[in-house]
C-alpha cells in the first residue's frame, strides 16, 4: 500500500493538471476570483453610491417645500420630460428614461394627504434609491408634522416625546469572534469543503479510470500486491490531495485576511485571528479528516467504476452538485445545529466549522458529528474496496 | 513448467436479444457469455508455447487467467506444480508478464518505473538496484534511465516493459501479443528477448497473429477458437494436421476443420 501511495504521490506531483486542482486553484485561482468579485462588487456599490436618480414630480399644488427639496438633493435629479398622467410615467419608467414619479395631490389643510410613488423595485439600484427616498420623505414628514404640532401651540421642546415617545439603544453581546463565525463561518465552511472535494476530484479521476484508459491497470493487478492495498493506496493519495487541498485553502484565507487586516488597518480582523488557536485548528481536521475520507472514497469507487476518463467526469460532476450544495444550507439565517442535522453529512460539518468559527462549538456535538461521519466514511471505504475486487468493474469496457 | 487444464471463464451480460451473429456464436447464452470454455495445455521448461486463435477467440482472457488478473470459474493452473488459484499473491511472484501496450506509467521514469514494480514484488532497495542497473545495462538502456517513459520511442518502452517483467527472475513469462503494432527494430528487440529467455530454460507462452514469429521461436502451439483448445503440438504436427507447409494456411485449415465441425455439432 505504502509502495503504491508513495508512487501515486510521485505521479502526481509531476502532472500540470493536478498542480493546478490542487495547489494554484486554491492558492492563486481561488483569491484572485474572489478579489476581482470583491472589487467589481466595491466598483459597484461605489457606482451605486454615486449615482443621481432621476426623478419628476406631478404636483396638484401646495407642497413646494418638498418640490424645492428634492429639487436642491445631491443625489436627485430632475427630469426634463413632461408628464402628466400614470400611464405616461409607467412607460417612463419602464424605458429607463426616468427612475422615479411621485403623484402629489393638492395640499388640504386637516386632512391627510395620500402620495403616490411610481418606481421600477427590480432595478440594480433600487435599495440605494428607496434609501435615499425615504431618508428625504422622512425629514419632510417630521418638518410638516412639527409646523402642525407648533400650529396647534404645542411647545418646541416637547416635539421629540411625540414625533419619538421611545428612543431605543441597542447594546450587541455578542463577542466580536461569535460575530465574526455567524457571518464568515458558512463561507468558510464552504470553501473548505469544496477545496477538499474538487483537492480530490482531479487525482481520483487520474488514478482510476486513468489508469484504466493507460492500460497501467493490469500491471497492478498482476502484481504480488492484494487488490485491497492497492485501492487503500489509491484511497489514501485521493484523500491526502483533499487534505492538502484544504490546508493550502486555510493558509490562503489566513495570509490573505492578516494581508488586508494590515493593509486596511482592520484592527477588529486582527484581534479576532489572534483569538484562534491551535486547538481550533485541530478540531478542524478532526471534521475534516472523516469528511476527507468519505469524499476520496465515493470520488475514488466512481473512478474505478467508469469505464474512461470521460465516463468518470460525468460521474465526478453529478455528485459535485449535492456535494457543494449541502454547505450552502448552513448559510440559510436562522439554520442551526442540532441532533439531527448533526447527522447529516457535510451539511454537519458545514455546522459544526460555523461553531468552530464562533468558538461555540460543543465538544459533544463534535463528537457526535465525527462518528458520524466516520461511519459513514467506514462504509463508504468499505464500498470502494469492494467495488475494486469485482472484475466486471475492474475490466468493464 | 505450467500447467493449464480445463480452464473456463463467463461474463454475465445484460442483452435482452441476442443479434443473429452472437446466436450462432455457441459461447452466447441468455445470461452469459463463456469466453473460455475448455483450454488445456503445458510449457515445459525452455519452451516456447505459440497461442494462436482468431481475433475474440478467447486469448486474451485465458492470459489474463493465467497471469491472475481474472480468476477463472472452472480448471487449474499449476506453475512448478503449485496451485496458481490456491495462492495466486504467491503465484504472482512466479510470473513475468508483457504485452503489447506496455502499461508503463508516462510520468515515471525508466528507472522508476522499473524500481516501482520490483518494489511491488518484495525486493530490497539494494537487490532493486543492483538487478535493474544489470538488466539495463544488457538491454542498451543506462542512456534513457532517467527519461520519463511518456517521452520514450516505442522500442524503448518495450525494453523498460521487458526490463520490468525479468526484475523478479520470473518461473514463466507471458506475452500477449508483445509485437502487436512495433516497428520492426522494437519487434526485434522483443524477439530477441524471447529467444533469450528460451536459451535460460524458462517457459515461455505467447499469443501472436504472426506465423513468421510462430515458425522462428515456437517450440508448439495452441490454437483456441470459440474458448476451446481445438489443437496443441509441436509446428510440424500443426502441418500434417492443417495438410500445409505454410503455417498461415495450416492454421486456417485447422480452424475450419475443428471450428466448422464444432459450429455444425452445436
Amino acid at each position: 500500500m505504502w509502495q503504491i501511495f508513495k508512487k501515486e504521490i510521485l505521479e502526481l506531483q509531476r502532472d500540470r493538471k493536478t498542480l493546478i486542482m490542487v495547489v494554484l486553484l486554491p492558492m492563486i485561482i481561488m483569491p484572485i476570483i474572489l478579489g476581482l468579485i470583491a472589487a467589481f462588487a466595491g466598483q459597484q456599490q461605489a457606482k451605486a453610491q454615486q449615482k443621481e436618480f432621476v426623478y419628476q414630480i406631478i404636483s396638484q399644488g401646495g407642497f413646494e417645500d418638498f418640490e424645492k427639496k428634492m429639487f436642491y438633493h445631491k443625489r436627485f435629479k430632475k427630469s426634463d420630460l413632461q408628464l402628466s398622467s400614470e400611464d405616461e410615467a409607467k412607460t417612463a419608467i419602464r424605458e429607463g428614461k426616468i427612475d422615479l414619479v411621485l403623484f402629489i395631490p393638492k395640499k388640504k389643510t386637516g386632512t391627510q394627504h395620500q402620495w403616490k410613488i411610481f418606481r421600477d423595485e427590480s432595478s440594480t439600484y433600487e435599495l440605494y434609491l428607496s434609501k435615499e427616498l425615504h431618508t428625504a420623505l422622512k425629514g419632510f414628514e417630521q418638518k410638516l408634522t412639527q409646523s402642525l404640532l407648533l400650529a396647534q401651540g404645542i411647545d418646541e421642546k416637547e416635539h421629540h416625546a411625540i414625533l419619538d415617545p421611545i428612543v431605543i439603544e441597542e447594546v450587541d453581546m455578542s463577542e466580536g469572534r461569535e460575530l465574526f463565525g455567524q457571518l464568515a463561518g458558512p463561507v468558510i465552511a464552504m470553501l473548505l469543503i469544496s477545496s477538499c472535494f474538487m483537492g480530490a476530484s482531479y487525482p481520483a479521476l487520474d488514478i482510476g479510470a486513468g489508469e484504466k484508459e493507460r492500460g497501467t491497470l493490469e500491471t497492478l493487478l498482476i502484481s504480488p500486491t492484494s487488490r485491497t492495498a492497492i485501492v487503500m493506496g489509491k484511497f489514501m493519495t485521493v484523500m491526502f490531495t483533499g487534505l492538502i487541498s484544504t490546508t493550502l485553502t486555510i493558509l490562503n484565507m489566513l495570509f490573505w485576511s492578516n494581508i488586508a487586516a494590515s493593509v486596511f488597518d482592520i484592527q477588529k480582523v486582527q484581534v479576532i485571528l489572534t483569538q484562534f488557536s491551535a486547538s481550533d485548528v485541530i478540531q478542524l481536521y478532526v471534521l475534516m479528516l472523516p469528511l476527507a475520507a468519505v469524499f476520496a472514497s465515493i470520488l475514488c469507487a466512481l473512478s474505478i467504476y467508469a469505464k474512461n476518463y470521460k465516463e468518470a467526469q460525468n460521474y465526478h460532476s453529478n455528485v459535485a452538485l449535492p456535494i457543494l450544495f449541502l454547505p450552502y444550507v448552513a448559510m440559510i439565517p436562522g439554520f442551526e445545529m442540532d441532533a439531527s442535522s448533526a447527522m447529516v453529512p457535510i451539511l454537519n460539518t458545514a455546522l459544526a466549522t460555523k461553531e468552530l468559527m464562533k468558538g461555540t462549538l460543543e465538544m459533544n456535538m463534535m463528537m457526535l458529528i465525527f462518528s458520524s461521519t466516520l461511519a459513514l466514511a467506514v462504509a463508504s471505504v468499505f464500498f470502494c474496496v469492494r467495488l475494486f475486487q469485482k472484475e466486471s468493474v475492474l475490466f468493464r469496457t | 513448467m505450467l500447467e493449464v487444464m480445463g480452464l473456463a471463464k463467463a461474463f454475465q451480460i445484460k442483452k435482452k436479444s441476442l443479434s443473429d451473429s452472437e446466436k450462432s456464436d455457441p459461447r452466447y447464452s441468455e445470461t452469459a457469455f463463456h469466453s473460455v470454455r475448455h483450454v488445456s495445455f503445458h510449457c515445459d521448461p525452455g519452451e516456447v508455447i505459440g497461442v494462436l486463435g482468431p481475433n475474440g477467440a478467447g486469448k486474451t482472457t485465458t492470459l489474463r487467467m493465467l497471469s491472475t488478473a481474472l480468476k477463472p470459474d472452472q480448471g487449474t493452473i499449476r506453475i512448478a506444480g503449485q496451485d496458481v488459484l490456491q495462492k495466486p499473491i504467491e503465484a504472482r511472484r512466479r510470473i513475468g508478464f508483457l504485452s503489447s501496450s506496455t502499461g508503463l506509467y508516462d510520468r515515471l521514469t525508466t528507472q522508476e518505473n522499473i524500481e516501482f514494480n520490483a518494489k511491488l514484488f518484495g525486493m530490497s532497495q539494494q537487490a532493486v538496484t543492483q538487478k535493474s542497473h544489470a538488466l539495463m545495462s544488457e538491454l542498451n538502456m543506462l542512456e534513457f534511465a532517467d527519461k520519463r517513459a511518456g517521452s520514450l520511442s516505442t522500442g524503448m518502452k518495450q525494453k523498460t516493459a521487458i526490463a520490468r517483467a525479468l526484475m523478479h527472475d520470473p518461473d514463466v513469462v507471458i506475452l500477449d501479443e508483445p509485437t502487436s503494432g512495433l516497428d520492426i527494430l522494437a519487434k526485434q528487440t522483443v524477439l530477441h528477448f524471447i529467444d533469450g529467455l528460451k536459451q535460460k530454460g524458462t517457459p515461455v507462452l505467447f499469443s501472436t497473429h504472426h506465423m513468421d514469429e510462430v515458425d522462428r521461436l515456437c517450440d508448439r502451439v495452441v490454437i483456441i477458437a470459440y474458448g476451446e483448445t481445438i489443437f496443441e503440438g509441436t509446428l510440424a504436427a500443426m502441418r500434417e494436421f492443417g495438410r500445409d507447409d505454410d503455417l498461415n494456411n495450416a492454421f486456417l485449415n485447422i480452424l475450419a476443420d475443428k471450428g466448422a465441425s464444432y459450429v455444425a455439432d452445436i
